[in-house]
């Protein structure tokens, strides 16, 4: 998400700060009127000024989708004949990884495509890792393989690793393709930018039942729903790069007469490179993230025996297949990585012969056909024989279920203390504030942080959301996330102060961040359910434990970042170890402390959705609620809601750290 | 879809034993198309067991069927516009998702599958020494027993743990037409469902839930269902209906059989196939055990299909008929 810069304190007009404090008066107004005549309109905003976007909406969507033609095409023909188009990629991945698949050849007929045995599999990706990162790489894709083949997981692991292929391979090239559009075109970045942070934001459920009706229900859904979700960065990525090129670069294209296209295609994006990987790094980590989501409708893969073994309460095969996903994206995620920060090896490019050059790559190759043709005869080489896989069968599920048995009273005790201190007068405070109130308080804090104008997009964006009828949902999703980020914050902060401290605890905590953010949130969710019940605390619960990550992320690097020599010379002065920890280090990191603050924001909004799966009942529960209904209208537009409170929240907090760090750095000087 | 290779497989070799045991079913009836039939399972073991007998049903009858995971919803939506063919598992307690899709004319009502679903307000029966009147509604009208369902989050009102939002149940509607001092809380999917009431019935909290037949929490644990003025259709339409002179949903839920449904060109595609499907019956007690056998042992659903098809030939062959 980018944040705009904030106007310098310097440049920033005196009418922008007297109109801010205009608001602020008129805002402390609404709240005096409010508590003399409670539910005046300023307080409630009345059902007869509310209008009913959903129906409209849901209206035109199944217009557009059932009798809408263009040139006498129906436009769900369109869509179905991008589904197939689509579908045969991951037919043919699927082919080849999980499941034979029959192709009709013109000529020789029907033909089976066989599948890949499992050991050439392993053979090929170690190989492959081996030559992206050494021997560390090679034992973790090993190891992760392993894994799979090992419970029983190894067919649906295919079947969702054939789902990111296909997904990462269409994300990059959409991506590529609008980042130079955008960037060729820079008035489109004006819409560009809007769109792509909705993208971002837009809960899935909110979509999913529109893309049901335009692609049909399966595999290829999905995988739309899950480019919808993962392109973005992708795109943002190629304008930034494109952007940030030197301008030795172009002078060079332009001397060696480059066509604008062939200079943005040979010369520009191969030199960003790098850049360009990281964004693929991005869209392989949310194509994963949303493997759970998808499989609703129609993924399959390891998503849906996660789902499937949670419904009967099976705790540990639903751990067992989601700590599969998370091994998946940690794997693939070092593996982009080394891809991104290769260098060239520009010594043994001058080798002749093309074997020489790609030893390693054909004796891989030529161990792997050998497999391959041993695996007919000795068919556990083929598939991964069920006598030899493992499960730790139910022993966590029947784990949590007796230490809620023998600690009912304690349990209930922190769920009802949590709830009668903490969440219920939070609140019961969001709730009862008059919402245009909340509405010109976000306008005056835009205003002094970005001027007149982006204030009054504030405004008029929180006023849609009560005009659309969606401000009660509203509060109650921005008290959630709004606790769940102080927990976040106030536990992360000092995790990431400890790891940054200890190298080998900062270790442990990577893994541990690492592994909570690819962990597929419902994993952990159910188990709390069963000790907590549903409702709002589990929701905190997911919704603090998700956004932690930044919190530490941030404040690890922030402290491990300030210069050794810093250090040195605080402790020559004689300080000691705790006084250079809280007057150099941590005023030093803080910018870093307070960019992961308004990121921990961002993590909580988009964990919100999920939390609408065991009880929580803001705006997210709308989208679920027009899931099961479906009535794409309402999702589209409680989501759209979701996507407002998002930005506004992220503008202001990522504004005012902005703003605060940059007057510090004047203070000093 | 997972597994299904080695599903295939295996139905198919249960479906060679079994022809050799019993013959054809009827030789000019042959399948019309080698286009796998689409069927859809919302991973809910209750009623994906149906899902799968019929699929090996159509097996049987040599036809290659596809099985893919859905949402419930959005399956109804699907077998509309003819990404599924068939469904065999449209519940009766909510009708509105299935009558739309049969008011388009897209789709054909083809009866009943003969399985009787229940669902509704449900509580273990540790519950009634709180309430005493239960099973009848009227005792959680009674301020005791309201008091030993709240929370802490819904104090001073009971808490109701509702089916997922999805499931469109009115729990909320039928709360409030009958006066009932209750806030309905939504788990938003059906693990949360299960999971909050096994999980309140472990430490023997005071619990009410929308219960689930057959389901396996309700198997597993000893409870009864709240016993509301009876369903009747003129109830969720008519206010005057009932009790409650002022309001509709003032009576409890619609009991009725699982029902059958056929996308209205598959229909006329493949008429072997739609004649299995109105032929086609399964009993409860099937599911039930099913559930048990799935949920709680850990038996994988395809499985326990093929091999419920294997030993139950007579049953899958009037389908054949």
């Amino acid at each position: 998400m980018t944040a705009g810069t904030p106007t310098s304190g310097r440049r920033r007009d005196s009418s922008a700060s007297s109109i801010s404090y205009v608001l602020l008066a008129l805002a402390a107004l609404t709240v005096a009127v409010s508590i003399i005549w409670p539910g005046n309109p300023t307080h409630r905003l009345p059902a007869s000024w509310q209008l009913d976007l959903m129906r409209p909406t849901t209206q035109a969507i199944r217009y557009v989708s059932s009798d809408l033609s263009i040139a006498g095409i129906e436009v769900s023909e369109i869509t179905r004949a991008f589904a197939r188009l689509v579908e045969w990629p991951l037919l043919f991945v699927q082919g080849l990884l999980a499941a034979p698949f029959t192709v009709e050849v013109p000529v020789i007929g029907s033909t089976v495509l066989p599948t890949m045995p499992w050991s050439v599999v392993v053979v090929l990706v170690a190989a492959l890792a081996h030559w992206l990162g050494g021997v560390r790489l090679t034992l973790l894709s090993t190891a992760t393989l392993l894994y799979f083949a090992v419970l029983g997981l190894w067919t649906s692991a295919m079947y969702t690793l054939s789902a990111v292929i296909v997904s990462v391979a269409c994300g990059v090239v959409i991506g590529l393709l609008l980042g130079v559009a955008v960037y060729r075109h820079p008035r489109l970045e004006a819409v560009a930018n809007p769109v792509y942070d909705t993208l971002q934001t837009l809960p899935v459920f909110s979509y999913l039942v529109p893309l049901v009706v335009f692609f049909g229900l399966g595999p290829v859904t999905a995988l739309v729903a899950t480019i919808i979700y993962a392109m973005p960065p992708m795109a943002r990525v190629t304008t930034l790069a494109l952007k940030s090129a030197p301008s030795t670069l172009f002078e060079f294209a332009r001397m060696a007469g480059c066509t604008p296209s062939a200079e943005i295609w040979h010369v520009l994006l191969p030199s960003r490179m790098r850049d360009l990987l990281i964004g693929v790094n991005q869209v392989i980590m949310l194509s994963l993230a949303t493997v759970v989501i998808a499989s609703t409708i129609g993924a399959g893969g390891l998503g849906n025996d996660v789902l499937r073994a949670l419904k009967s309460l099976r705790f540990g095969t639903a751990l067992e297949a989601g700590l599969a996903i998370t091994l998946m994206a940690i794997t693939m995620d070092r593996m982009s990585r080394a891809l991104a920060t290769r260098r060239p090896d520009h010594t043994r490019v001058s080798s002749p012969q093309f074997l020489v050059r790609h030893a390693h790559g054909a004796a891989a190759l030529a161990l792997g056909a050998l497999l391959w043709a041993l695996s007919t005869l000795l068919p556990q080489l083929h598939t991964y024989p069920a006598e030899w896989t493992l499960s730790t069968a139910n022993v966590i599920g029947e784990a949590v279920q007796s230490f809620n048995r023998e600690h009912a009273a304690g349990i209930t005790a922190v769920r009802d203390g949590m709830t009668v201190t903490v969440m219920r007068p939070v609140r019961d405070l969001f709730s009862a504030a008059p919402w245009l109130c909340v509405a010109m308080l976000a306008a005056a804090a835009g205003t002094a942080l970005y001027g007149v104008s982006r204030g009054a997009v504030i405004l008029a964006l929180l006023i849609a959301v009560a005009v659309a009828g969606l401000w009660p949902h509203a509060m109650l999703s921005l008290y959630l996330v709004a606790i769940a980020s102080v927990f976040a914050l106030l536990i992360g902060a000092p995790i990431g102060t400890l790891a940054a401290l200890s190298p080998r605890l900062g270790r442990v905590v990577d893994v541990a961040v690492d592994t909570l953010q690819t962990l597929p949130a419902f994993v952990y969710l159910v188990p709390t359910v069963v000790l907590f019940s549903v409702g709002e605390l589990p929701a905190l619960l997911s919704i603090t434990l998700y956004a932690i990550a930044p919190a530490i992320r941030y404040t690890q690097h922030g402290l491990s970042g300030v210069e050794p020599s810093v250090l040195e010379a605080a402790a020559m002065a004689g300080a000691t170890r705790t006084q250079i920890l809280t007057r150099v280090q941590l005023p030093l990191a803080m910018p870093h402390i307070v960019l992961g603050a308004s990121q921990t924001l961002v993590m909580a909004f988009s964990m919100l959705a999920i939390t609408s799966l065991v009880g929580s009942r803001g705006l997210e529960i709308l989208t679920l609620e027009a899931l099961g209904k479906v009535d794409p209208g309402k999702g589209l537009v409680a989501g759209l809601g979701i996507v407002i409170l998002t930005i506004v929240v992220d503008r202001l907090v990522s504004g005012a750290a902005g703003r605060w760090s940059w007057e510090r750095e004047r203070e000093r000087g | 879809m997972t597994h299904t290779g080695w599903t295939l497989r295996a139905a198919r070799l249960a479906a060679a034993t079994a022809a050799l045991a019993t013959g054809p079913a009827l030789a000019e009836d042959k399948p019309e198309t080698k286009d796998p039939i689409k069927l859809a399972i919302a991973n809910t073991t209750d009623a994906d067991i149906i899902t799968y007998a019929f699929a090996e049903g159509l097996k049987k009858a040599g036809y290659a069927v596809k099985i893919q995971p859905s949402d419930y919803a959005a399956h109804y939506t699907a077998v509309g516009n003819g990404d599924l063919d068939m469904l065999v598992d449209a519940w009766p307690t909510y009708p509105e998702l299935r009558d739309e899709v049969i008011a388009t004319g897209k789709a054909e009502d083809y009866g009943s599958t003969g399985v009787k679903a229940r669902e509704g307000w449900w509580y273990p029966l540790y519950v009634k020494e709180k309430c005493p009147g239960l099973p009848d509604w009227k005792a959680l009208k009674e301020a005791a027993c309201i008091k030993a369902l709240s929370t802490a989050e819904t104090a001073p009102n009971a808490r109701f743990i509702d089916a997922p939002a999805d499931w469109a149940t009115a729990s909320d509607k039928r709360a409030s037409a009958l006066g009932l001092n209750v806030t309905v809380i939504n788990p938003g999917s059906s693990p949360a469902l299960a999971a909050a009431l096994q999980g309140a019935i472990d430490k023997k909290e005071p619990v009410i839930g929308w219960g689930i037949d057959p389901f396996w929490v309700t198997a597993r644990n000893a409870g009864e269902w709240v016993e509301f003025p009876a369903f009747e259709d003129a109830c969720l339409t008519d206010p005057k209906w009932g009790i409650n002179p002022d309001a509709t949903h003032d009576c409890g839920f619609r009991r009725g059989e699982v029902s059958k449904i056929i996308n209205s060109a598959s229909a006329k595609k493949m008429p072997f196939a739609a004649r299995i499907l109105k032929n086609f019956k399964f009993d409860a007690k099937d599911v039930a055990a099913a559930v048990y056998a799935v949920d709680v042992e850990g038996v994988p659903l395809e499985k326990y299909a093929a091999d419920w098809a294997a030993k139950n030939p007579a049953v899958v062959d009037s389908w054949l008929k």
